[in-house]
């Protein structure tokens, strides 16, 4: 059963899907740098409508999008390493999980526990994981 | 329109849980690997959408343009994108609240200074079904080649419902020695109602490849794997065991099953039985799930 976190009403799964969709299905394949933005922007705000509740406060919305933004630097540093990937493959995902963690650890800064646990459905001390497959990751 | 279906599996025994996810459609006819496997794992969900424009979407490669894995996306993107027409997502999957944070939905479009150029191509005018996706169940009186096909869906059906009257069967039958009342089913009877159910699926699995000296193999290699497991089970009931210790013993008992059965059967028997290739084994204890249910052991 769901915490109450006391931000309101979520958006159900097949609202939330529903409505991210809809958010991509008026996108050219190639969006402009702003409308990438924007989208990331929308798309972090339907996560926290999701996730948290619709309530959830303006500032503490801020806060994450913040974050956001400093994530997304940091894995267009992380390209800069993937043209080396044959060499570093190993490299490249342990620095790509290394993000992950450090998504996780920056929203841990803005969130509480619980809606830490509800926004990445991590249990309290465990480290995100991503599917990583080192062999594809060489091709 | 056909059915698109989410099959996902653990990448990694043990340290690294979250789940690879794959796209196929609803008669197995194709799959679209993601960046990774496109063969065994369990259904996740299943939407209904064109199959042909989800493979123009995939494009040759299987990837739906995420050019660059780890950092336009990883599996779930390109999922998500070939999912596109049947309006789901792979929401569920183990890890994907993290990577749908880091990577976005459909995946990131672009790495720096125009690198990893990832478009999300919809392909909206493409409509229909590839041929191999058809679905077997047509709305219309068939025609002549499309009979066969009929034919053989509705018996596979009536094979399948034969199969699960079967099972019930065999859960009937021990139901008096599981009714709680009783005594908890242990030993010899628990045995041979593993048993019974394990060789039920064999034979529904391999039906005609099923010889006697097969069986009786196959009948050894169930028997060992449970008696090794009501071994553990009992240690870990006794306290002799932890939670960490007994996840790992019963993962390794798992394993050595399977690579038994692989052992015994020709690899096209194994695929019949277990829907995996040999060797591609499969654990099913999940630490984090054996800690939060046991907290205390």
């Amino acid at each position: 059963m769901q915490k109450d976190l006391k931000h309101g009403l979520r958006l159900t799964d097949d609202e939330y899907e529903r409505k991210i969709i809809e958010l991509h299905r008026a996108l050219p394949p190639m969006s402009t740098t702003e409308q990438d933005k924007e989208v990331r922007r929308a798309e972090l705000n339907l996560a926290i409508d999701h996730h948290l509740g619709r309530d959830f406060p303006p500032k503490r919305r801020e806060a994450l999008w913040a974050i956001q933004q400093r994530v997304e630097k940091r894995r267009l540093r992380l390209a800069f390493k993937y043209f080396l990937r044959r060499f570093l493959a190993k490299r490249v995902a342990q620095e790509a999980q290394g993000l992950a963690g450090y998504m996780v650890d920056e929203y841990a800064k803005v969130l509480n526990e619980d809606e830490l646990e509800s926004f990445f459905g991590l249990q309290k001390g465990e480290r995100p994981v991503l599917p990583v497959d080192i062999d594809q990751l060489k091709k | 329109m056909g059915a698109l279906v989410i099959m996902r599996y653990a990448t990694k025994l043990f340290a690294n849980l979250a789940d690879h996810t794959y796209v196929r459609c609803g008669s197995g006819g194709k799959a679209w690997s993601c960046w990774g496997g496109k063969t065994g794992g369990t259904e996740l969900r299943r939407g209904m959408g064109s199959t042909k424009q989800a493979n123009a979407i995939a494009e040759p490669n299987e990837r739906a343009r995420i050019s660059c894995y780890l950092i336009n996306g990883v599996c779930h993107q390109a999922a998500n994108r070939i999912l596109f027409p049947a309006g789901i997502t792979v929401r569920g999957a183990r890890g994907y609240d993290v990577s749908e944070a880091l990577f976005g939905t459909y995946g990131r479009p672009r790495g720096p200074f125009g690198s990893c150029a990832s478009p999300f191509d919809q392909h909206n005018g493409v409509t229909g079904d590839l041929p191999q996706c058809a679905d077997t169940m047509p709305a219309r009186a068939p025609r002549q080649g499309q009979r066969t096909r009929v034919v053989r869906s509705l018996r596979a059906r009536r094979d399948e419902q034969k199969y699960i009257r079967g099972v019930l069967a065999i859960y009937r039958q021990a139901e008096p020695l599981t009714r709680a009342s009783v005594r908890r089913m242990a030993g010899p009877d628990l045995e041979g109602f593993h048993l019974k159910l394990f060789m039920h699926k064999v034979e529904y699995n391999l039906r005609s490849g099923l010889g006697k000296s097969l069986s009786r193999k196959l009948q050894d290699v169930r028997l060992s794997a449970e008696r090794s497991r009501m071994k553990i089970e009992d240690w870990f009931c006794h306290r002799e065991m932890k939670a960490r210790e007994f996840v790992q013993a019963f993962n390794k008992e798992t394993i050595l099953f399977q690579e038994a059965a692989a052992g015994v059967l020709k690899a096209k028997q194994y695929k019949a039985l277990f829907g995996l290739e040999p060797g591609d084994n499969v654990i099913l204890a999940d630490p984090r799930i054996v800690r939060r249910v046991l907290r205390n052991r």
